[in-house]
């Protein structure tokens, strides 16, 4: 259907679209011409990606300006989605205008993904397939080609060489599927076609980490301009993603390899002495002058890029001690043993960067800005070598990188040293935490450059949480209830069980047998009366394991028990008859006791002024919201959630905005044996017949309900507007009332003469 | 015995690792003594345990026990490693003596390249001193003890600067401690107080309800309740606004913000340049002439700009208010005319500033 946001015309690829649709594109739009970000939450299952992306292919086609879109999501599958649905959106439009517009989109996901080259695809891991991709595509591996070597080349890669460098790939939506296909047919690499092609395009989907983790985002999301329009969909978990990648772990395991590492590179630079001195030379003049080339050959194959640094800094010259490559070895060599030797320790530290600084300095005399500078001179170092077999060197590039980040970064950090896997543990195993605490770091860079960045998730409550957390000011907050013609779902909050015994996974009574008891009652009964699939979610695979121990197994259909914040939580969805009823059992918090946890919230509280409980009881409520979020997958879909804990009853107000809607007053404090009744009602209510037509115009809207709404609402406007100028009026009036009663008011006839007269002085 | 003896005649340790379970010396392991220590002395950075320096040492100097090595060791010199890898125990010590002389920071050369080049020297010094062949060795351990006596008080200097600074950031740190743990503290004692005034309304509404007649139970609790929730939203709502109860809907810059984000301007956007009149530069005026001219009235620093900006500003400050037709025209219906009288007398008065000059005539 075809409808008009103010001026802006919308073709929509359904013939019906859902009022949270409209009013969501409505928002967006808004968004969109201010300038600025938003926080939006709209239900699962209604449609956020359809109306995401035609209001904003819309908003493309119709303004001149050429803004580009970017769209981010969590996963292959949701990634797969995305393109789906925009391959379906400009078929539709095609239709509709009756021409095919010029328009190009692309999704890009890691080589894994897109390889074609015959041996390199059958490898397992991401790292290694990246690796023998490198070894393949390298710009010296070509030009030894040239030269008539006999290396070994990938013949997908260079065919690109051949086309015209804009345009590798035709106009149109390519899912991955089709680039493989497209890529096979022409003998061109799917994965460098979509690197390459990415300023070209109108749409790009791809993976949070290539705009988050500085180290890819770096390569692979430079070029893109200011004013493309950024999306983040499914960002429910988005300060996490932040979190985590700029993170870094060091093991005792990890130090050994990295001193392989740095072993071999000292046997290549002498190697490389002797055969080839040239070389080295070349680079040591290049950093003495500061260079740092920008070509972006070099920029797809760089071996790593540097995590965040500031533009001037990459700007300057490498420090005089790290310009020689045997110089530079020497520095990681030793920096690599100090970290060895800290690992010795046999207790919990914890320090900040700049302690951890002075500390390194005093026994190594490793100064901050050398140190600052090494994953750039890592970087250099690897290429000017010409090294292939680039996966040995992972471990050596992750300490460069953490020397980096512990270098740059003053605040926001912390390194936390954990001698031993768990408080009983007898043989040690140190691990290095280096942990972000600030999830603002690693985002600040995408707010900083692009000027409209869209949050949205099914479950983001309470929205104001996230600019909080994440530093920045959201021009635009909403979350959308559900409009249903019938109630679908039922939340329900189960505090008791059939004996009136409150129940609740708190530490200090979850193992208490009546709190088993009925935790267990509560699943026998539910399962009995769910005629379908159900979803147990438990907050740990412990307390999952004691209680399916006193459990006799009983019930109909498939029982699936899973544990909250785990894979099933939040990739799988259980639409229809594969989930009815999604129990959620116990508050699922995040253990406690971590120590990385406790330093973050610790962080929290003293820089955003977030309280400990208030942060956990956030976290545990978002993953329950998803959980329950599995069930309910559209509209003609139905079930059940219940949240099975006493602690849920003060905690509704942070449930979404649709599900805390949804629920009723007297469901928000049951017993099992009231819950149980509630739900057979319900169900017998489901079962009622229900056409598809009762929907309409409630919660479906043909174009005339929407053109209905439309005129409703520009009628309330200007009805608004006439009271607006009949007070204005009104006030008028008053004013000149008073103006009258009072001398001294001048009017304005006078005031312009006595300007006149101040003019001629 | 001196440091610069020491790395001068250092060779290269044959073992590089320091050893973990047996001692090379003596054979003895670590599974029969677990209290087993590894020592190492810089003179040749050949570890051994604790037990046979004392063996060997105890009595006096004597030679390294490794069979390669001809050092003579004394006992005060050993100590343990803190790297496992003795090479860069070595290296480290080593550095340790270059930095002490070559300490000059990046100020202390006009530019960054100047810096460069000089760390690049330095290190090249070290990378001689450290892996660099005998003759090599011994070049740079001259110069290194060159620079020393020619730099003497230069070196002093900055080895006194550098503990300044390291003091002054150890004191920043520690106070930034402190006032984050005072916080902390506060922050503790109100939450402590929130939590105190809630158990003592519960006690007061028990309290209430037990004295109080029958019949009367819900009016007590109601009025207690909401004086507790008051109290309780005060004490909460200082400390950590809830993110999800309070919050506006939409926000955008306000216009405080905006305000804001201007520039400071202490009149309040007040237009200080006179409108009614102009300033010329002189006025022909024989009594002012002096105080231009003569230097007994300018060398106290008195300016006649001054006295004329003063003059003009209080010739012209009345004008625009016209009292007495103001307090006629009060008594008139409509003050319309008044102001235009006002206006008026502003033309007139308008024309004489033309030729300001006059007023000093």
């Amino acid at each position: 259907m075809k409808f008009f946001i103010d001026d802006l015309p919308v073709l929509f690829p359904y013939p019906r679209v859902y009022p949270e649709q409209y009013a969501y594109m409505c928002d967006l739009k808004r968004t969109l011409d201010k300038g600025g970000n938003c926080v939006l939450e709209m239900p699962s299952g209604t449609g956020k990606t359809v109306s995401l992306l035609s209001l904003i292919i819309a908003y493309q086609q119709h303004q001149p300006e050429d803004r580009k879109l970017i769209y981010c999501s969590r996963t292959m599958s949701e990634i797969e989605k995305a393109l789906a649905e925009l391959q379906a959106l400009m078929k539709y439009r095609a239709e509709e205008l009756g021409h095919v517009e010029e328009f190009r989109g692309l999704g890009l996901t890691s080589r894994k993904n897109l390889c074609l080259h015959p041996s390199v695809k059958r490898e397992k891991s991401g790292a290694v397939v990246d690796a023998k991709c490198r070894s393949l595509t390298a710009g010296f591996v070509k030009e030894k080609k040239e030269k008539g070597e006999n290396v070994d080349v990938c013949i997908y890669h260079n065919n690109l060489d051949l086309l015209e460098p804009h345009n590798l790939i035709p106009n149109g939506v390519w899912t991955l599927e089709d680039l493989l296909v497209y890529g096979e047919q022409h003998k061109q690499c799917p994965y460098f076609t979509a690197r390459r092609m990415m300023q070209y395009c109108n749409v790009i989907i791809y993976s949070y980490h290539y705009l988050l983790d500085p180290k890819i985002a770096d390569r692979v999301s430079k070029e893109f301009s200011k004013d493309c329009i950024v999306v983040f969909d499914e960002a429910h978990n988005i300060d996490n993603v932040c979190i985590e990648s700029l993170s870094t772990d060091i093991t005792d395991d990890s130090l050994r390899k990295a001193t392989r590492g740095a072993q071999n590179l000292e046997r290549k630079i002498n190697d490389m002495k002797e055969t080839d001195r040239e070389q080295l030379e070349n680079e040591y003049q290049k950093l003495v002058d500061g260079l740092r080339d920008q070509d972006e050959a070099r920029q797809e194959q760089t071996f790593m890029a540097n995590p965040v640094l500031p533009d001037d800094l990459l700007k300057e010259a490498v420090p005089g001690n790290i310009r020689r490559a045997e110089h530079f070895v020497a520095f990681l060599k030793r920096f690599i043993e100090y970290l060895k030797t800290r690992m010795k320790v046999r207790q919990v530290i914890s320090e900040t960067p700049p302690a951890f600084l002075s500390h390194l300095k005093e026994h190594t005399f490793i100064e901050k800005k050398p140190l600052r500078f090494c994953a750039e001179r890592l970087t250099s170092l690897v290429r000017t070598l010409e090294l292939t077999n680039i996966e040995d060197y992972q471990p050596l590039q992750e300490v460069a990188t953490f020397a980096t980040l512990v270098a740059t970064y003053e605040k926001g950090f912390l390194l936390i040293l954990e001698p031993f896997e768990s408080d009983t543990a007898e043989v040690p195993n140190p691990v290095l935490h280096f942990t972000c605490l600030d999830a603002a770091i690693a985002i600040k860079p995408v707010f900083d450059r692009f000027s409209s960045v869209i949050i949205t998730s099914g479950t983001i409550s309470p929205l104001e949480m996230y600019p909080k957390m994440l530093g920045f000011n959201a021009h635009v907050q909403e979350s959308y209830a559900m409009t249903l013609a019938r109630r679908s779902f039922l939340p329900m909050i189960v505090t008791r069980g059939s004996d009136q015994a409150p129940v609740s996974t708190g530490f200090q009574v979850r193992n208490e047998p009546s709190v088993v008891r009925n935790y267990g009652n509560l699943l026998t009964e539910f399962a009995k009366a769910t005629p379908d699939g159900m979803v147990v979610f438990f907050p740990s695979y412990l307390y999952m394991e004691s209680i399916i121990k006193r459990l006799a197994a009983t019930g109909r259909g498939a029982v699936l028990l899973c544990v909250a914040r785990g894979k099933v939580s939040e990739g799988i969805d259980f639409d229809h008859q594969y989930g009815r009823t999604v129990l959620c059992i116990g508050v699922p918090f995040q253990y406690t006791e971590s120590r990385i946890l406790k330093a973050r919230l610790e962080f929290m509280r003293e820089t955003y002024r977030i309280r400990e409980n208030d942060f956990l009881s956030f976290d545990a409520m978002r993953h329950a919201a998803q959980c329950l979020g599995r069930v309910l997958r559209g509209k003609d879909d139905y079930g059940i959630m219940v949240l099975a804990d006493r602690r849920f009853q003060k905690k509704r107000a942070q449930l979404p905005k649709w599900i805390n809607e949804a629920m009723h007053e007297v469901d928000g404090n049951l017993s099992t044996d009231m819950a149980v009744i509630t739900a057979k009602r319900f169900l017998r209510e489901m079962a009622q017949p229900f056409r598809a037509k009762d929907q309409d115009g409630v919660s479906v809207w043909s174009l005339e309900d929407l053109r209905a709404h439309q005129a409703q609402q520009d009628e309330e406007r200007i009805r608004e507007l006439r009271d607006e100028a009949t007070s204005a009026e009104a006030m008028r009036r008053k004013m000149v009332e008073r103006a009258a009663q009072n001398d001294y008011e001048i009017d304005e006839d006078e005031e312009a003469e006595m300007m006149e007269i101040d003019g001629m002085a | 015995m001196s440091r610069k003896a020491v790395t001068s005649t250092v060779t290269q340790p044959s073992n590089a690792t320091l050893p973990s379970d047996i001692c090379p010396v003596c054979k003895r392991v670590r599974y029969l003594n677990t209290d087993m220590r590894f020592l190492i002395n810089p003179e040749c950075y050949h570890a051994m345990c604790s037990q046979c320096v004392d063996n060997i040492f105890k009595s006096g100097p004597a030679q390294c026990p490794y069979a390669s090595c001809s050092k003579t060791l004394r006992l005060r010199g050993f100590r343990e490693a803190w790297f496992g890898d003795l090479s860069v125990e070595r290296e480290v010590d080593i550095r340790k003596r270059v930095a002490a002389v070559f300490n000059n920071t990046q100020d202390d050369f006009e530019t960054l390249r100047d810096y460069n080049n000089y760390l690049q020297d330095v290190e090249d010094l070290t990378f001689a001193l450290v892996s660099g062949t005998d003759d090599e060795r011994r070049k740079a351990e001259a110069r290194l003890v060159a620079y020393e006596e020619k730099n003497k008080a230069d070196i002093d200097r900055n080895r006194k600067r550098g503990r300044e600074v390291e003091a002054a950031r150890k004191k920043r740190e520690a106070e930034a401690e402190a006032a984050s743990k005072a916080r902390r503290l506060e922050e503790q004692r109100e939450e402590e107080e929130a939590r105190k005034e809630e158990a003592m309304l519960n006690r007061e509404v028990m309290e209430a309800l037990a004295r109080g007649e029958a019949g009367e139970a819900a009016q007590i609790q109601q009025r207690i309740m909401a004086q507790k929730k008051k109290t309780i939203a005060r004490l909460n709502g200082e400390l950590f606004p809830r993110p999800w109860t309070a919050a506006p809907k939409r926000t955008g810059p306000t216009e405080d913000e905006e305000d804001r984000n201007k520039p400071y301007d202490p009149f309040g956007a007040t237009d200080l340049d006179p409108t009614r009149y102009e300033i010329h530069e002189t006025y022909e005026n024989s009594w002012l002439d002096p105080a231009r001219t003569r230097d007994d009235h300018r060398v106290p620093g008195y300016s006649v700009q001054e006295y004329v900006t003063r003059a003009m500003f209080e010739a012209f400050a009345g004008l625009g208010v016209a009292i007495d037709e103001e307090k006629a025209g009060a008594q008139r219906a409509v003050g319309i005319a008044g102001a235009k009288h006002a206006a008026q007398a502003n033309k007139t008065t308008g024309i004489i500033s033309k030729t300001g000059g006059d007023v000093f005539g």
